[in-house]
Order: structure tokens, then C-alpha cells, then sequence
């Protein structure tokens, strides 16, 4: 039998010189000041949301389960990371932690943010996944709330007043936070396309029949599910060190919706999909500024025509290859079989 | 009876809501067995594979192993320990390829870690060549490796119902419980089933328990036959006792 | 003694409250024991309710009464509506979809109104005239009187429309199996209208209680409430009327009596931590009977 699984070195060149190409692109952009101080927002804007549709598809387009409380987990970690970074700010000059060079500290206090919403993840995971459907997205709602309630009444948060004065990391370290977002899309590929990914979407498919093949489904659902915590984590970490100020109402319902719009109009199971729609829907309504107050009713009215007229999303549960688009457009055979799945379409 | 059975329950009862679906269930299947379940329309034959399997947790008895009790596992550690079923009403994962399918069930069997996964350590490629090469073997052992990247949802009936067969297979079970397996099929189709049926039974060395309603597959290829209704035991033996068997007989008239 | 009676008072204050979170979750339940929908904008069809009865009694003048009657039939309407227009023709897609189009239908309705009416909360006219009564040393107002007995009314009326009627009957089959129902000559279309109609009706009666007591609408005043009722539904047992009672005045009381003597801000992480207990504990709530998925 043919050698049919190998490692797709082509595919993954290409995509590792994109990457740097755009972000060549963006940096040159950037010190040539043709992308201003507001373009760069909407950038850091649209990085986030990518990693936060990115990590919610894990969950809800891959493991097919409905969370409704991502906001929450990116509440961990934003105020955790800014707690951190503003006590080492607090330090008094010269002080060891001070003198370590600030990406370090931001890097680190990013990882504990999110390490910090995983751990919520795993604690709040375990007993909400033992339900499924309505049930499970309205305990998710639940806990997204008390984290949020809670967040908003401790002393250590800044209570009502809200944390202020936190560091401008992101927006200083644009380039950093560019490549935390292609790592954290580059990490959920790889984790879908593996036979863990494997296994999560067969409890998608069917929960009965994943655990009778040997899935331990609640292993799976608890891991999925914390690993999208971390990643919001991250993603909340990102965004209060580029908003500067974390006050009530930021991490409300509506901005668990919001992420879960994306993820449904670019399709449930399409990390391209996912990416796609966080552009676009963050783009789309800066464009359109004069019409701001349309946007959250061009928002419904969009979710529910996609919904009864292609409830799979956009992408449905499609990838962009740039490996095969390549090889289409000079007329190539595709390569091995392999190469055709690891890169894309399904 | 066999002095090393591959699957053995004893007193087996389960209570649904002061309700007792089965009761006093007693089984043993030795190695390479072909044993058939049948029983009319909610005897509780369903329940009881449930309760092989572990789906169901019994209020009552014991179920071993090869000689391993299995008290308080969950269905997927008793896969682990060598026991596969398919579904009455097919259950496969719809919208992954037929070789996606049988990949999952290699899942257990495999050993790279998360992070492997993610950094795409040697490992990786290494197991999944390796889980590959075998599913297509498996695939190809039911005449179906040319449809290892259609969708399960896209296979026509017959070919689901392989499929799900060859999905429990990937588990490298000792044994395989198949709730009826011939469901809704054509006598051409029942007829292939039979002969897969055999062949697996040869070639994978597996003890099999079949539920089916279909009596001319039960009384042609079954050993033993054990009759259950209302969630008990009425008759036990070969299909000749079996056929003349008035308990049998009673049953499936109403009388 | 004082403290008796300010106990008192914020178990009227939960009965109140409770008693409109009732009204709100009879409807929820009985959609949901239906077509199994999470109908996120159930909420937000309190919310359209209190703007109609607002508007019918500032604009046209009309009395409260028959304001309310226009809001019932209003929302019956846009219940109806909604369903024929964003549900009906999801029926058979995957959870995930209907769940996401409630909510999509409840952002458009929040949405649609706050374009409309602006977010700044207009004031509700106090046009309940009911006698308060003294009991002891306790005032009990007319609204509060009003809205127990309205919402035990409802549920009683509701009870034996559901167990006496011919109506009621092809619920409770619809419900059970929409397929076999069809079969017995039941329209499933026409009975599933029927209870959004009516779900819908309520939430109406409940914007017009709920107005009264705290007199003030804005375009987002359903979307917690709703929640609530739900959780108050849940916590009875969906799909099961006296449930959904008995679950609004829990949820009612536990709210009173957080806001009083714990804190104000925790009040709804309390409704929701309830709710988590509840769910983790028997899913199918109070009055429910746990079910397992057939395999």
C-alpha cells in the first residue's frame, strides 16, 4: 500500500513565508505611517477577535457543544494579565522585575492570563459539560455572568471604578501580538487535524457512538473546552493591554454574542471561517461608522437569513489552502493525498 | 460451557423507575463464539447490550471480561478491555469520511500527546502514517477503501451499516456485539452481511453476539441462542432446541 | 421586630417580583415544552409588550385595561410571527441554528427599538388603582396585589385550558410527539401558533405588571428579565406549568432577599448560581423527571 501520510513541507514553507510577508507588509505600514494610530486599533481589534472566534470554534463549531460564556474566560484573563503587568509597573524604580525588558513581562503576563482562564475553564468544564444543547449554553451564560459579576466586585479589580492605567503593551508591541495571533491559529490547525481533533469532532457528530470507539468523551469536552478558555484568556489579556482601561459592561453578554456571530457566519467547524468573519466583521462596521447604529441590527438580520438559508455559515466547514491554491493556479496535480488534507479542504 | 469466557455476566438487572427492564441475566461467551440474542419487540435486548457495554450502569450483577470485572466502567474503559458494538440505529460520525470514522476508533490505540500533536513532533507522523496504512486495510477488508473520503453520510444503507461494523473493528475488540445488523436490509444485502459476518468472525478471531430479528440469519449461522422476554431469560440452546422451544414459540405468538 | 418586619416587606418584594417572573416563564415553558426552543426573545416580547401598552395609554389615551388587551394582542402577534417567519422553517435543523436564531431575533427586536425609541427609559404611567391593604404593620400595594392574583389566575387558566381543552389535548400531544401527532389529525402548525400566541399574551400581562411597579421602558429592560423567567422555568421543570409558578417565586424570593441582605450587585450571580445547583443537581428540575437519551 502507498505511502500516503507525509509531512507537508511545501504547504508549510508557504504558509511560514506569508506570514512573514504580511507582517513585513504591516511593520513597513506602520513605521511609514500610511497605517495611522486608528488603523493599527482596528488591526489589534481584528487580532483579537480572531483568536477569540478562533478558540469559541474549538468548542462550539469542532466539539459542537453551545457556549455562550467566552466574555467571561477573556475577563480572567484580561484583568488577571493587567493586574500583573501594572504591579510590576507599581514597583519601585529599579526594582529586579522592572529591569526585565517589557515584551518579556507582557509575554509572561499573557500566558498567565491565560493559563489562569483555562484553570476557570477546567472548574467551571467539568460539571457544565455534563449537559448538552439549551442546557449547557444557558449554564455557560450563567457562569460567564458570576465571573463577570464577581470580576466587577473585587477590591483587586478596581471594583466599580474599574482598573485604569494599565500598560500600553499591545499597541507598543504590535508585532508581538501579530504573531500570538498566528501561533494561536496555528496551534488550533494542527489540534483539529490530529487524532485528538479527530476525536472531538466524532463527539460532535455523535456522543454515544465516540464513547462506545473509546473516545473519553468528557476528557476531550473538559480539554477542548479549557484550551478555548486559555485562548480567550489570551485574547483578553491582549485586549486590556490595549484599551488600557477595564471598567464594567466590557465583558457583558453581548460580547460573548458578538464572538459567537463570528463564529456562526463564518461557519462552525472552519477556522478559515472563523478568521475571515473576524476581519470582516471588524472592518465592516469601522467602514461603515456613519451607519454605527444599523450595525447590531445589520448584525441580527444577517445571523438570520445565514441561519435559515445556510445555517452552515459562510465557509461551512471548508479551509483555504494557499498550498493547493498554488498548485491550481500553475496547473500542477495536487501533490500526495495527504498534503491535500493537511492543508485544506476536507 | 467454555472454561475461559471472553465476556460473562451473572445476575444482570437493571431497574428503570421501579420498572425491571431486565433481571436475572445471565450470559457467557467463549472465545470465537457466534451467540444470537433475540426476544420480541421490547423483550429488552437493546437494554441489555447497554448494559454489556456499559452504557448503563446495572442495578444488579456483575459483568467480567476476560475474567476483569467491570463494575462502575464507563462504556469507552470497556472498549479498552475488548468489547465493540454498533447500533440498532446506525450512529456514525455523519459528516467525517468513511476513513475518518474508522481513524477515531484507532484513537485509543494511539499514544501522541497534545502538544505532540501541535509541534508535530516525528511521533506524530510516524503513528499517523501508521493508523492510515491500517485503516485503509481495515476499509479494504470490507471492499470499501475506495470510499475512504466520501462522507459516512454520503454511503448508502448497506455500506453504512459495514462501515459502523468496521468503525467497532478498529477497536481491536475480543469481542463484538452487533444489534441488528441486518435491519432494514434486502435479502441480497442480509445474504453479503452473513458472509461478512463469518469472514470477520475467521479473520479477526472475535467472539460475536448478535441481536436480530431476522430468524433465518439467527438460526443459520448462531452456536447458541438465548431467548429473553420481558427481560428474562425463557430459553437457552441451539437453534434446533430453540425452534421447538413452546416458551419460544409462546412468546413471539403472544400467546 | 423592625427586622421582622423589613424581612416582611422583602419576602412581599419577592412574591411581587416572583409573580412576574411566573407570568414570563408559563410562556417560556409552555413554547419550550413544545418546540423544544430555547426562545431567547421571549424577553424581549416583555419589552415590545410594555412599549405597546406605553404607547397606547400616553398616545391614544386609552385605560390601562384596554391597553393591555392591545399589548396582548400585539405580542401574540409578533410571537406568531417570529415563529413563522425565523423558527418554523429551522424545525428540523441542528440546536445550535434555532438557539442562534432566537438570539439573532432577540438582538433585532433590542436592536430595532433602541433605533427607534432611543435607550434613554421613558416613565410608565401609574394607572393601577387597586386598593392597598394592610396586613399588620405591612402595606401590601394594589400593584403587588394585583400581580399575584393576575399571575395565580393565569396559571390556573392556563392549567386547565392545557388538561381540559381539545386545544390543550393537542399541546400536550404535540409536545409529546410532533410526528404521531400529525398522524391523529392534529395540526402541528396550528397548535405551536396557538402556544406562541398564548406564551407570547402572557409576557404582554407581564410587561404591564412588571411597568406598574417599576415604571420605566427601555429597548434592553426584557433581555434579564426573560433570562430570569427562564431560569425561574428550569428551576421548576420546563414544560411543566405549576413549575414554572413555583420557580418565578424562588427565583423572586432569592433575589428580594440577596439584593437586602447581601448586595445588590451579587443579586444576579445569586439567580444564576442557583440555577447552576439546580441544573447539576436534578437537570430536570424541581417538578421534573429525569429522562435519559435513548440509545
Amino acid at each position: 500500500m502507498k505511502q500516503t501520510v507525509k509531512v507537508p513541507w511545501k504547504a508549510y514553507i508557504l504558509n511560514a513565508v506569508c506570514a512573514v510577508l504580511i507582517f513585513v507588509a504591516l511593520s513597513g505600514m506602520i513605521s511609514a505611517e500610511v497605517i495611522d494610530k486608528y488603523i493599527q486599533g482596528i488591526i489589534m481589534l481584528v487580532f483579537i477577535n480572531i483568536i477569540l472566534a478562533v478558540s469559541l470554534n474549538l468548542t462550539t463549531g469542532f466539539l459542537g457543544q453551545i457556549a455562550l460564556g467566552h466574555a467571561g474566560f477573556m475577563s480572567i484573563g484580561a484583568y488577571s494579565s493587567a493586574i500583573l503587568t501594572k504591579f510590576i509597573k507599581d514597583l519601585p524604580e529599579g526594582s529586579f522585575l522592572q529591569s526585565l525588558p517589557p515584551q518579556l513581562i507582557f509575554g509572561v503576563a499573557l500566558l498567565f492570563g491565560g493559563l489562569l482562564a483555562a484553570v476557570f475553564g477546567l472548574l467551571v468544564g467539568i460539571p457544565a459539560l455534563r449537559l448538552k444543547g439549551d442546557y449547557l449554553a444557558i449554564i455557560t451564560l450563567g457562569f460567564g455572568e458570576i465571573i463577570r459579576v464577581v470580576m466587577e466586585n473585587l477590591e483587586i479589580t478596581g471594583g466599580a471604578q474599574g482598573l485604569r492605567s494599565i500598560p500600553g503593551y499591545s499597541t507598543k508591541y504590535f508585532g508581538m501580538c501579530y504573531w500570538i495571533t498566528i501561533l494561536s491559529v496555528v496551534f488550533m490547525y494542527m489540534l483539529v487535524r490530529s487524532r485528538h481533533g479527530r476525536a472531538i469532532m466524532a463527539i460532535r457528530e455523535d456522543d454515544i457512538a465516540s464513547e462506545a470507539v473509546g473516545i473519553p468523551n468528557t476528557y476531550y469536552k473538559v480539554a477542548a473546552f479549557s484550551i478555548a478558555a486559555f485562548f480567550a484568556g489570551v485574547a483578553g489579556g491582549i485586549y486590556a493591554h490595549y484599551l488600557r482601561i477595564l471598567g464594567a459592561k466590557t465583558f457583558n453578554f453581548t460580547r460573548s454574542i458578538e464572538i459567537i456571530v463570528i463564529v456562526v457566519l463564518g461557519g462552525m467547524g472552519s477556522i478559515t471561517g472563523s478568521i475571515v468573519a473576524a476581519i470582516v466583521l471588524t472592518v465592516l462596521p469601522e467602514a461603515l461608522r456613519s451607519f454605527s447604529d444599523y450595525r447590531m441590527l445589520a448584525y441580527s438580520v444577517a445571523l438570520i437569513i445565514v441561519m435559515i438559508f445556510k445555517p452552515s455559515g459562510l465557509f461551512g466547514r471548508y479551509e483555504f489552502s494557499l498550498a493547493n491554491i498554488i498548485a491550481k493556479i500553475f496547473g500542477k496535480k495536487t501533490g500526495s493525498k495527504k498534503e491535500a488534507v493537511e492543508g485544506g479542504v476536507k | 460451557m467454555e472454561n475461559n469466557p471472553v465476556l460473562r455476566a451473572e445476575h444482570l438487572g437493571i431497574v428503570f423507575g421501579g420498572l425491571k427492564a431486565v433481571s436475572d441475566f445471565d450470559i457467557s461467551i467463549g472465545e470465537n463464539e457466534l451467540v444470537g440474542l433475540i426476544g420480541p419487540n421490547g423483550a429488552g435486548k437493546t437494554t441489555i447490550f447497554n448494559l454489556l457495554t456499559g452504557v448503563y450502569q446495572p442495578t444488579e450483577g456483575v459483568i467480567y471480561l476476560n475474567g476483569k470485572s467491570m463494575a462502575h466502567k464507563k462504556p469507552h474503559q470497556m472498549v479498552k478491555e475488548g468489547i465493540a458494538r454498533t447500533f440498532q440505529n446506525i450512529r456514525l460520525f455523519k459528516e467525517l469520511t468513511v476513513l475518518d470514522n474508522v481513524k477515531v476508533a484507532f484513537n485509543q490505540g494511539m499514544k501522541y500527546s497534545l502538544l505532540k500533536a501541535v509541534f508535530r513532533t516525528p511521533s506524530y507522523w510516524k503513528e499517523e502514517a501508521e493508523i492510515d496504512r491500517k485503516a485503509r486495510e481495515l476499509l479494504a477488508v470490507f471492499k470499501m477503501e475506495d470510499m475512504a473520503d466520501s462522507l459516512a453520510e454520503n454511503l448508502p444503507y448497506g455500506q453504512q451499516r459495514k462501515l459502523e461494523i468496521a468503525r467497532a473493528l478498529a477497536t481491536n475488540p475480543k469481542i463484538l456485539l452487533l444489534d441488528e445488523p441486518a435491519a432494514g436490509m434486502n435479502p441480497t444485502e442480509t445474504a453479503e452481511l452473513m458472509e461478512t459476518i463469518s469472514t470477520i468472525r475467521k479473520n479477526f478471531n472475535i467472539s460475536i453476539l448478535l441481536i436480530e430479528h431476522d430468524m433465518s440469519l439467527v438460526m443459520s449461522i448462531c452456536e447458541r441462542i438465548i431467548v429473553i422476554d420481558y427481560g428474562q431469560i425463557i430459553a437457552k440452546g441451539t437453534p434446533q432446541q430453540i425452534a421447538k422451544n413452546e416458551k419460544v414459540i409462546g412468546a413471539y405468538l403472544g400467546a | 421586630m423592625d427586622q421582622v418586619i423589613m424581612f416582611l416587606k422583602q419576602v412581599i418584594n419577592g412574591v411581587q417580583v416572583g409573580s412576574i417572573y411566573a407570568l414570563v416563564a408559563l410562556g417560556y415553558t409552555m413554547v419550550y415544552g413544545i418546540v423544544k426552543l430555547l426562545n431567547f426573545a421571549h424577553g424581549d416580547f416583555i419589552m415590545v409588550g410594555a412599549y405597546i401598552s406605553l404607547f397606547a395609554m400616553t398616545g391614544a389615551g386609552m385605560p390601562i385595561w384596554l391597553a393591555a388587551i392591545i399589548a396582548v394582542a400585539g405580542c401574540a402577534l409578533l410571537g406568531v410571527l417570529t415563529e413563522k417567519i425565523a423558527y418554523k422553517p429551522l424545525r428540523n435543523s441542528p440546536k445550535l441554528s434555532v438557539l442562534i436564531t432566537a438570539i439573532a431575533v432577540s438582538l433585532l427586536l433590542e436592536n430595532l427599538f433602541l433605533l427607534l425609541f432611543s435607550s434613554s427609559p421613558k416613565p410608565y404611567p401609574n394607572a393601577i388603582n387597586f386598593p392597598s391593604i394592610d396586613v399588620g404593620p405591612i402595606q401590601v400595594s394594589g400593584v403587588t396585589l394585583m400581580t399575584i392574583l393576575l399571575s395565580a389566575v393565569s396559571m390556573i387558566a392556563l392549567q386547565l385550558f392545557v388538561k381540559k381543552t381539545r386545544m390543550g389535548r393537542a399541546m400536550r400531544a404535540v409536545s409529546e410527539d410532533a410526528q404521531a401527532a400529525t398522524l391523529m389529525g392534529v395540526s402541528v402548525n396550528k397548535t405551536i401558533s396557538l402556544t406562541f400566541a398564548i406564551g407570547s399574551g402572557l409576557s404582554a400581562i407581564a410587561a404591564v405588571m412588571y411597568c406598574s411597579a417599576y415604571p420605566m421602558v427601555e429597548p434592553y429592560m426584557g433581555s434579564m428579565l426573560g433570562l430570569k423567567a427562564f431560569i425561574a422555568a428550569v428551576l421548576g421543570g420546563i414544560g411543566i406549568i405549576p413549575g414554572a409558578m413555583l420557580g418565578g417565586f424562588v427565583i423572586g424570593l432569592i433575589e428580594s432577599l440577596t439584593k437586602a441582605y447581601i448586595s445588590s450587585q451579587l443579586a444576579d450571580a445569586m439567580v444564576f448560581g442557583i440555577l447552576i445547583v439546580v441544573l447539576l443537581v436534578k437537570p430536570a428540575g424541581i417538578f421534573g423527571k429525569n429522562v435519559g437519551e435513548k440509545v
